[in-house]
């Protein structure tokens, strides 16, 4: 879905179109239940304050779909008033503050009108992420993760996606499992105190593309892909995807 | 007694609010005046309750409200039933540090 903006009078009244508006995109967009509501929230907190902002006649609102995320942009013609008018606006901004990964505001001025907020709204929800076939084959994927319970669900959605995953929890197992190399290695960076550094090295003389994963270290010279810890099972997928994608 | 809106119902039993559908700006209002009568229910002792099961959206005009009511009822508690949206922005803006006498219950 691309980007989607309609437009309504700034007054109280259009809220809960405003939020009718938000609600069918998030339908659309397969939202699920918490990640609708944030992005919901998000909305109404900026449109509240845009319906009762001097000089706003209308008021804009702008869905666009990000990689995992939905940036919202509520745009009024008014002036942005600082501190001032109702209490009701620090307790929205603080809303708007615990939902969003970001917020960015344009505050209008007397001279030059327009209030723009943008809201950046982390989603989890698969709909962002496009369904892609299962990859032919069954590619034969090493995790090295020294969290068995983090490696156990990881490797089962990977192997719900169509990888044939083999998950070990030690650096020595993980060299063991090279005698017959596996498309591609997920490696946890600190796995055997911090030993997973040096597997990743060796993974990758032998041809082993490597996706690391660490909680503190950036790995972007040590591996083909880095991701920081706690890392998304989609981002790793995605990591996965690219990494064993024939090149176009 | 009924007060509607179009957009929220509010229904009383003495100190017992049960709220269907939506709180926002048009209609904070009417949780507002339904929540004063609450207050002063009775004896005006005791917890005020405000059952929110089948609210399907409250932000900031709402949580002011509440907040208000906590600041009112001084050492007696309003307790908010049924989770959902109103226990997520609670614990979003952490009310209950701040208003011990609001207590979620779930």
């Amino acid at each position: 879905m691309s980007a989607q903006t309609r437009w309504f009078p700034a007054i109280p009244g259009s809220l809960p179109e405003i939020r009718a508006f938000v609600r069918s995109l998030a339908g659309e967009s397969g939202l699920h239940g918490d990640d609708a509501r944030d992005v919901l929230l998000a909305v109404s907190e900026a449109a509240d304050n845009a319906v009762q902002r001097a000089g706003a006649s209308i008021v804009g609102v702008t869905w666009e779909p990000r990689d995992h995320a939905v940036l919202l942009t509520i745009e009024d013609d008014g002036v942005f008033d600082h501190g001032g008018g109702t209490s009701a606006r620090p307790l929205g901004l603080r809303l708007l503050f615990g939902i969003a990964d970001e917020v960015q505001v344009r505050p209008g001025k007397p001279t030059w009108p327009g209030t723009v907020v943008r809201a950046l709204v982390r989603v989890w929800s698969r709909a962002g992420v496009p369904d892609l076939p299962a990859p032919p084959g069954r590619p034969r994927v090493l995790l090295v993760d020294g969290d068995r319970f983090s490696g156990q669900s990881l490797a089962a959605f990977l192997q719900a996606e169509g990888y044939d995953v083999t998950l070990v929890t030690t650096v020595g197992a993980a060299g063991a499992a090279l005698d017959s190399p596996p498309a591609l290695a997920i490696v946890d960076l600190l796995t055997s105190h911090g030993e997973g550094t040096r597997f990743a090295a060796v993974a990758r003389t032998f041809g082993v593309p490597v996706v690391a994963v660490s909680a503190i270290e950036p790995a972007t010279h040590l591996a083909d892909a880095y991701l920081p810890k706690p890392a998304h099972p989609l981002r790793v997928l995605a990591a996965v995807r690219d990494l064993l994608s024939p090149d176009p | 007694m009924d007060p509607e809106s179009g957009l929220l119902e509010v229904r009383r039993r003495g100190a017992v609010v049960t709220l269907t559908g939506e709180v926002d700006l048009t209609t904070s209002d009417l949780l507002r005046s339904e929540l004063a009568l609450a207050c002063a229910f009775g004896d005006a002792a005791g917890d005020v309750v405000i059952d929110f099961s089948d609210l399907t959206f409250i932000g900031s005009s709402g949580l002011h409200v509440l907040i208000e009511t906590a600041t009112l009822l001084g050492p007696r508690r309003l307790v908010l039933l049924g989770g959902g949206w109103a226990a997520y922005v609670v614990n979003l803006l952490g009310l209950t540090l701040r208003y011990p006498n609001i207590v979620v219950d779930h």
